[in-house]
């Protein structure tokens, strides 16, 4: 990746784009005025069609293992999702320990998908330095920083999280055990067991991400400056699931907005997310922009009085008064007290919250897996009900994720409706990359890589799921930064091969 | 000797589904027990766990490349690219294995990918293209009769 300078400075446009075995890309692309400052900056994915199409004629039971496949990445979001809209669509109430199974699943799906982004996408900007040469910050220079043994340890806390949604799932990665009313499959007590000593490790490697985060991260001051920037701030909307206590809930709950000032906008049951939420649409973009219905679409900028939103960890911790689990809420009480309290605007504190909330799933993990109940047979409530439609909402880990069927009688889908976290986010990802664009291109700034990453930086805080947002392939879409002119000439653009 | 052929591919989008194609009829051709068959849909940090434990691997996948339809491309980790920086989620294959290898994990001492050119794998369906479908005997062909003759050197050797 290397921007190719051109004399023509006050005429640039930036493009960083990616090749890979995907013909669909992202698009981020930067405007220059004719002073040479960011005139406008755009966030574009394409739109691959057919999805709904794909689904509209087949049985509603086969959603789960369908909507899975959308993404490489969160399938299991994807099937929460699906199995709850299903539950709703078949009008029936999962038994105690299927609701718990399907916990059990989602925490140790949790725990391996913030792991992930934390130490090989997001955590190697600030454990190698996000002016670091690219072909080290990666997580072969995490491990090099941080050590063989940490590397590990990342390994084997992925390898058993996913091993432990195998057995609940049915098959790895992508599960096949979510029904209407309930899972398909039980655990026994030797593998409620095994499952007991992978939380087990799993909430000593949260406390042991945590340290990392504080040793390599926060003890950095240059980090926790580049954290605080204005750069990487917006005041906005925060949306996120809770309990029934107003605490965090990655699977089920009421969903919550607070307002920029922190102070609760709405709480509203799932299946009313028609009545807060529209979606704008832009001529530039096939992805739309989700906005608050009772505020309106201002365009894309932040404030009280425009209706964008962010989900994702961050905005979760926003709209919520604390963690679930004890570990967690130490840790959530530290992050807010180092910010300056609730709620925290910064972008790029997300993967400050990230760690918090894998420490919250392993702790959850843990519990169920001690749970009584968990070993029960009763799991599964048979429909009785005629199905007609029904909406399932999980936190996926990139934010809030709507699945939304209409059947016929014989529950027979005709129309689908997904809002994905990435859409959700959409506005927000936009405005993030413009303000860092702004925030370090100047006129006369040399574009270097890594200026253009710590714009990347922007928009890899909320991890988006580009395959997601576009209902559509599978997993790792790569990103086109370009940068033009004030007469639309590209003069530079990233690459990666 | 424990082996596996790993097929890769989404089996909704068309023509993504070909290397899970390949990679079950290669596995019937060449018909011998100590062989697995693994199919999946996975990025660079799950699929280097699959091939745990496994002494050699032949990885099937697919490359979009309309023009040249049916085209197989042989590689090994080593050609496979690190992205510079990551923009989205996960790892590449190559970077996984270079992680794994780095942290000494029980990872095939050959891996072998195979690449094959595909023609649609944008569009949701089940079915593989006509163009793909045409394809495949080919294909099957080649890839086996290389793979039994890769073994049969590293046997010799």
């Amino acid at each position: 990746m290397s921007p190719e300078q051109t004399s023509a400075a006050q005429t640039k446009r930036i493009t960083i784009d990616p090749i890979t075995r995907l013909e669909g890309h992202g698009r981020i692309e930067i405007f220059l005025n004719d002073e040479g400052d960011v005139a406008n900056a755009y966030f574009q994915v394409p739109e691959l069609r057919g999805f709904e199409r794909f689904c509209q004629g087949r049985p509603a039971e086969e959603m789960p293992v369908i909507t899975e496949r959308i993404c490489g990445v969160c399938p299991e979001a994807h099937h929460m999702a699906s199995t709850k809209a299903l539950d709703a669509v078949f009008k029936v109430q999962p038994p105690p320990a299927a609701i718990k199974l399907r916990r059990l699943l989602y925490n140790a799906f949790y725990v391996a998908d913030h792991a992930t982004h934390f130490y090989a996408l997001g955590g190697p900007d600030f454990v190698v330095g996000p002016e670091a040469d690219p072909a080290e910050r990666n997580i072969l220079g995490v491990i090099a920083k941080v050590g063989l043994e940490l590397g590990g340890q990342v390994l084997t806390a992925l390898r058993l999280c996913h091993e432990v949604v195998a057995m609940l799932g049915g098959k790895y990665v992508h599960p096949t055990c979510g029904l209407p009313g309930g899972v398909s499959k039980g655990l026994s007590e030797e593998e409620r067991a095994k499952v007991e000593e992978v939380a087990t490790a799993a909430v000593d490697f949260g406390k042991l991400t945590v340290s990392v985060l504080n040793d390599v991260v926060l003890a950095n001051k240059d980090y926790l400056d580049l954290i605080l920037s204005d750069a990487y701030t917006h005041r906005t909307y925060y949306m996120g699931l809770v309990d029934e206590n107003n605490k965090v809930d990655f699977y089920d709950g009421m969903i919550r907005v607070v307002d920029p000032d922190g102070k609760e906008f709405a709480k509203f049951h799932p299946s009313e997310y028609l009545d807060h939420i529209s979606e704008h649409v832009e001529p530039w973009t096939y992805l739309k922009f989700p906005y608050l219905k009772r505020i309106g679409w201002k365009g894309l900028q932040d404030g009280k009085d425009s209706g964008i939103y962010r989900v994702a960890p961050l905005a979760r911790l926003n709209a919520a008064d604390g963690m679930a689990t004890p570990v967690a809420q130490a840790e959530y009480e530290r992050m807010y007290e180092t910010l300056g309290g609730k709620p925290v605007h910064q972008t790029l504190a997300t993967h400050w919250a990230r760690v918090i909330e894998l420490v919250q799933a392993a702790e959850q993990m843990l519990e169920l897996s001690r749970d009584p109940e968990i070993t029960s047979t009763d799991i599964r409530t048979i429909p009785t009900e005629i199905p007609e439609e029904g909406v399932g909402v999980v936190e996926a880990p990139r934010g809030t994720l709507f699945h939304h069927y209409w059947t016929d009688e014989r529950g027979v889908i005709e129309k689908v409706n997904l809002i994905v976290a990435t859409g959700n986010n959409h506005g927000a990802i936009c405005m993030s990359i413009k303000k860092a664009a702004e925030g370090l291109i100047k006129k006369g700034t040399v574009i270097t890589e890594g200026l253009l990453n710590k714009v990347e930086m922007a928009f890899r805080a909320y991890d988006p799921c580009l395959a997601c947002a576009t209902h559509s392939l599978p997993g790792q879409m790569p990103i086109i930064v370009s940068i033009y002119d004030s007469k639309g000439k590209l003069v530079e653009e990233l690459r990666r091969d | 000797m424990k082996t596996l052929i790993l097929g890769l591919g989404n089996p909704i989008l068309s023509d993504d589904a070909a290397g899970l194609e390949v990679a079950r009829r290669v596995h019937s051709l060449l018909g011998r027990k100590e062989i697995d068959l693994i199919e999946a849909a996975t990025g660079g940090l799950q699929t280097v766990q699959l091939l745990i434990g496994y002494e050699r691997a032949v990885i099937i996948d697919v490359i979009p490349d309309r023009e040249h339809t049916g085209r197989v491309y042989r590689l090994s980790p080593q050609e496979l690219g690190d992205p510079s920086s990551q923009v989205t989620h996960g790892i590449g294959l190559g970077q996984a294995i270079r992680w794994g290898r780095k942290i000494g994990l029980d990872l095939p001492r050959t891996v072998v990918i195979y690449a094959i050119a595909v023609n649609d794998p944008w569009t949701f369906g089940e079915e593989l293209s006509p163009e793909m479908e045409k394809a495949l005997p080919d294909i099957v062909r080649e890839i086996g009769e290389e793979v039994a003759a890769l073994w049969a050197e590293e046997t010799d050797a």
